[in-house]
């Protein structure tokens, strides 16, 4: 054998078959990933298309009742419940999150930085089931005492619980964004005779634009699809109302109320939390994508 | 430059002798070597009198002795050059000017700057006021990632002038960038190139109306043409400012300049380096003879 | 500076220029007030979060006990114990690491390490075979395929990228529903911490796969290059220096998604509903497609959801070992990042 065969020789060797055995096993994980998707979007089309040929698709976007046991699918009273809900997390979450990274970002000294971010991460990081069961145990009997006569279950609990949720999640992504403005930008400002104040709102935050809005999108989808804590707080009870102070159940809520008791396959109501469910992928689907065009729209790169 | 006519120069303690001479640093054309042209025969006209007089000035970031120890003057309407190897303290130091040191944690300035007869690093000086009144121009140019028009009202707003058409276009005129931008003022800064957005940045400067311009190596992201407009726009300006320009590039320096600040770094016993300040002169006395080895060394390209 | 009008004789200093006086340093209400505004706004927050935990403290702390952490459930919230939730939260983790964690690791291996490399070297090669002309028919077939597949797989990559940082982003509560369909309904498993370690692992798995590519991409190129260039393939250079460069990254990243799994209720209760069990959970892992769903969230939303007030407390109790259990896993977490991490 001539010295610059051998190389060649032992490259075609059992290592070389072994290592594409290894490249294809690891190549058949990362299309695991892709099968999940499918698997998603196969389950809840094919279950949720059981469910439409019982229930007309206009009746379950016009009906106005959500009564399964009395055969009435109308969806809007759980969509309008899990709207409410967010809007009031992000009512609470948006100022609380902003502020929080405002001050993080261009105000707190890095030492109490590093001290007070991981603190609010913790929230991020709480499991629903807790914050749950804080809103049931804490923030409705406080609300009972600013609003007498308020129920046990209501929508104002949830979304604040929610809010306080989705709060690290607004906060970290937007600092993330205000911190990855060149500081020249700041000094640019400083140098004209600006305030913090002004070098903050009126420098930095238009700078990190686009990541805040997303990172508020993000929050607000997350906050549709958060399940525990609304089904808890806000009861079971289907209700078309934009009163924060009532009970209602969201999508999620149903889903739970449904999965709790034996709904047997096949019946309609097993169906139907297929259905529910593909229009809370849908929507969550549709705000991340929002979300991420945005980011990538309207993104400023700086040099 | 012994034959130097100095009248006003008293005894200081410090080493470093303040020469005020010479106007326009005749046109730019002077060459960094030694020698070039020697010594001035005649009595120079000496500049105007001095905005800015530091005394003992120093600089510390945290343990950290950045910059010590420079004494020297800033004439009114006149071009003052800070050059030096770089890590000298030049920019540093220029930022002690308009107190932008004040925003870095752990900063502490030590000494005096008078401006005018005020010392502007007092406590009981506002900064944010001053800086309105000392603009400043960066390395890099940094407009707001907003309109060519928003850039100019920001500090305008900021500063409670009125932002009207007029103004803004004044100092578009000033910075020499109106003719290419009047029919776009509502483009993105971005969308500038970047010898563009350097001037957009002296234009958002002059806008605030002030009274000294810092520039701390405007032109070092700028290629040689867009160099060369802001060098010409520099010395416009020098006509109405009084601005302090930080330079590595000594060829700038000799084209721009009316005084010559050399800094250089000294290492101390505990291994840090410290800027200090070797010598003060009119630019032709420095290019043409200067007085401190090091300054020589540094422009004869045997040191940086 | 107090000489500024005299007549200089000539050796007094020059006579500075005039200029307007410097103005003094004034109060600005508005900057304050924005100050405390922001000030004000983060420490609402950490208020929050500390009234969350002394509320659930000071309800709970009374029922914590040796007997809470080893009885059974039971019916009556005084003799009611948390065991079997502890010993099925356990199952149900070694479940789903088992299952999440391989398939995560060899699927960012893979996007990070082999998918995302330049395979020009083997364009070429199979281009110049195909030009000799000497492969026909079904290798040339081969070959072609194999060039297609080169030159689409950037796409693919990045469609895969896509979709791993979008299921991430999906509510838990689907997974749930896909545990339900696809390994109740299909499979047959029956309602155990089978099916439910099985849901959590797809649950987790793009933030297995998304940790672990962080971890891959911090440990330079160069450690690579460098066996690479003694001769090793890639496959070589990534086992041996690669990975156990990215191991520490790859296990906190691992610890922190186990963290959001043992939090989870929702997509348990999708697939195993909220059953009254008294059993107590085999501690074996072959066990669990026997054993009922049982876990801490699941028991601690059973006791939320009873009306009575003594079942609040014992539920409190639940929470405080449930948070107790994850400060463990996150305090482990970030040991195992300081101690093993690089700067490189």
């Amino acid at each position: 054998m001539t010295p610059p065969d051998r190389p060649r020789a032992r490259r075609s060797a059992r290592g070389r078959f072994g290592e594409k055995a290894v490249l294809l096993a690891l190549a058949a994980a990362a299309t695991i990933s892709v099968l999940v998707t499918v698997g998603i979007v196969v389950v809840l089309v094919e279950e949720g298309a059981l469910f439409f040929t019982d229930v007309p698709i206009t009746e379950f976007f016009t009906g106005t009742q959500w009564f399964p046991l009395e055969g009435k699918f109308g969806v809007l009273p759980l969509l309008n419940a899990s709207i409410v809900i967010a809007l009031i997390a992000a009512v609470v979450a948006v100022p609380l999150g902003l502020g929080s990274a405002i001050y993080l970002s261009e105000y707190a000294p890095e030492r109490l930085r590093r001290v007070v971010k991981p603190i609010l991460e913790i929230l991020a990081g709480m499991p629903t089931i807790v914050l749950g069961f804080f809103a049931l145990d804490a923030v409705t009997p406080a609300l009972q005492m600013v609003f007498p006569g308020l129920g046990l279950y209501n929508a104002l609990a949830a979304g604040i619980v929610v809010g306080l949720l989705i709060t690290p999640l607004i906060s970290s992504l937007s600092e993330d964004a205000m911190r990855a403005v060149p500081n020249s930008m700041r000094e640019g400002a400083f140098g004209l005779g600006a305030t913090r104040r002004v070098v903050s709102l009126r420098v930095v935050v238009p700078a990190a634009l686009s990541g805040i809005v997303a990172s508020i999108v993000l929050a607000i989808s997350r906050a549709i699809g958060e399940t525990m804590a609304v089904t808890l707080a806000a009861g079971t009870i289907p209700n078309l109302s934009w009163n924060p102070l009532e009970g209602m159940q969201t999508i999620t809520a149903y889903i739970v109320q449904v999965s709790k008791g034996e709904a047997t396959r096949g019946s309609l109501q097993y169906d139907s939390i297929f259905a529910v469910g593909l229009l809370l992928f849908v929507v969550t689907l549709v705000i991340n994508i929002i979300a991420v065009r945005i980011v990538r729209k309207y993104r400023t790169v700086y040099q | 430059m012994t034959t130097n006519v100095d009248p006003e120069k008293t005894a200081k303690d410090s080493p470093i002798e303040i020469h005020l001479a010479t106007g326009a640093a005749d046109g730019g054309a002077s060459p960094p070597a030694a020698g070039a042209q020697p010594g001035a025969t005649s009595a120079e006209p000496s500049l105007g009198p001095p905005i800015f007089r530091l005394h003992d000035l120093g600089v510390w970031y945290g343990n950290h002795h950045a910059v010590k120890g420079v004494t020297m003057e800033v004439p009114k309407n006149a071009i003052t050059a800070l050059i030096g190897p770089s890590g000298c303290g030049k920019s540093t130091a220029l930022r002690c000017l308009n107190r932008m040191n004040d925003l870095i944690p752990g900063a502490r300035v030590e000494g005096r700057v008078l401006f005018g007869d005020e010392d502007l690093l007092s406590s009981d000086v506002d900064p944010v006021d001053l800086r309105g009144r000392i603009g400043m121009v960066f390395q890099k140019p940094n407009p707001f990632p907003k309109s060519i028009k928003d850039n100019l009202e920001f500090g305008m707003k900021v500063n409670g002038i009125k932002p009207t058409a007029e103004r803004v276009e004044q100092a578009l005129v000033d910075a020499a960038l109106w003719d290419e931008v009047k029919d776009r003022l509502k483009a993105e800064a971005f969308s500038l190139s970047g010898g563009q957005q350097q001037r957009l940045c002296i234009a958002r400067a002059i806008a605030v109306e002030p009274e000294v311009i810092l520039m701390d190596e405007p032109c070092s992201a700028l290629d040689p043409i867009a160099t060369l407009a802001i060098e010409d726009l520099m010395k416009k300006l020098a006509e109405r400012y009084t601005l302090v320009v930080v330079t590595h590039n000594m060829q700038q320096a000799a084209r721009i300049s009316d005084q010559v600040a050399f800094m250089t770094v000294e290492g101390t016993a505990e291994g840090n380096r410290t800027g200090v300040l070797a010598e003060v002169g009119t630019a032709r006395q420095i290019f043409s003879a200067p007085k401190d080895p090091r300054t020589e060394a540094y422009i004869t390209g045997r040191v940086g | 500076m107090s000489t500024l009008e005299t007549p200089a004789p000539p050796p007094q200093p020059p006579a500075a220029a005039t200029v307007r006086p410097l103005a003094k340093k004034r109060a600005r209400p508005s900057e304050q007030l924005f100050k405390w505004l922001v000030v004000g706004l983060t420490a609402i927050t950490m208020a929050m979060l500390i009234w969350l935990l002394t509320s659930v403290l000071i309800r709970g702390a009374g029922s914590i006990s040796w007997a809470f952490l080893t009885d059974k459930p039971s019916s009556n919230p005084a003799k009611a114990g948390f065991n079997s939730a502890l010993r099925g939260s356990i199952v149900l983790m070694m479940v789903t690491i088992f299952f999440a964690w391989p398939i995560g690791v060899a699927a960012a291996l893979y996007l990070e390490k082999f998918a995302a490399q330049s395979a020009t070297l083997t364009e070429r090669r199979l281009r110049e075979r195909l030009a000799t002309g000497r492969v026909t028919g079904l290798g040339a077939t081969w070959a072609r395929t194999r060039l297609w597949w080169l030159r689409i797989r950037p796409r693919v990559v990045h469609l895969v990228d896509v979709n791993i940082s979008n299921l991430a982003a999906v509510p838990s509560i689907i997974y749930g529903l896909l545990g339900l369909a696809i390994f109740v309904g299909v499979l047959g498993i029956s309602k155990s911490l089978l099916a439910g370690g099985l849901t959590l692992a797809v649950l987790i798995l793009p933030i297995i796969i998304i940790a672990a590519r962080e971890a891959l991409r911090a440990v330079p190129m160069s450690i690579e290059q460098g066996a690479m260039a003694l001769g090793a393939t890639r496959w070589q250079a990534v086992r041996r220096q690669v990975f156990p460069a990215a191991l520490p990254g790859i296990l906190t990243g691992t610890i922190l998604a186990m963290s959001r799994a043992i939090g989870e209720t929702a997509p348990l209760i999708v697939v195993g509903g909220v059953v009254y069990s008294t059993a107590v959970p085999s501690l074996n892992p072959l066990d669990a497609g026997n054993e009922a769903l049982l876990a801490m969230p699941l028991q601690i939303y059973f006791w939320t959801d009873q009306p009575q007030a003594s079942f609040q407390a014992i539920a409190a109790a639940g929470i405080i070992v449930l948070l107790a259990t994850l400060l463990v896993m996150n305090l482990a977490a970030i040991i195992l990042r300081n101690r093993y991490s690089k700067r490189w």
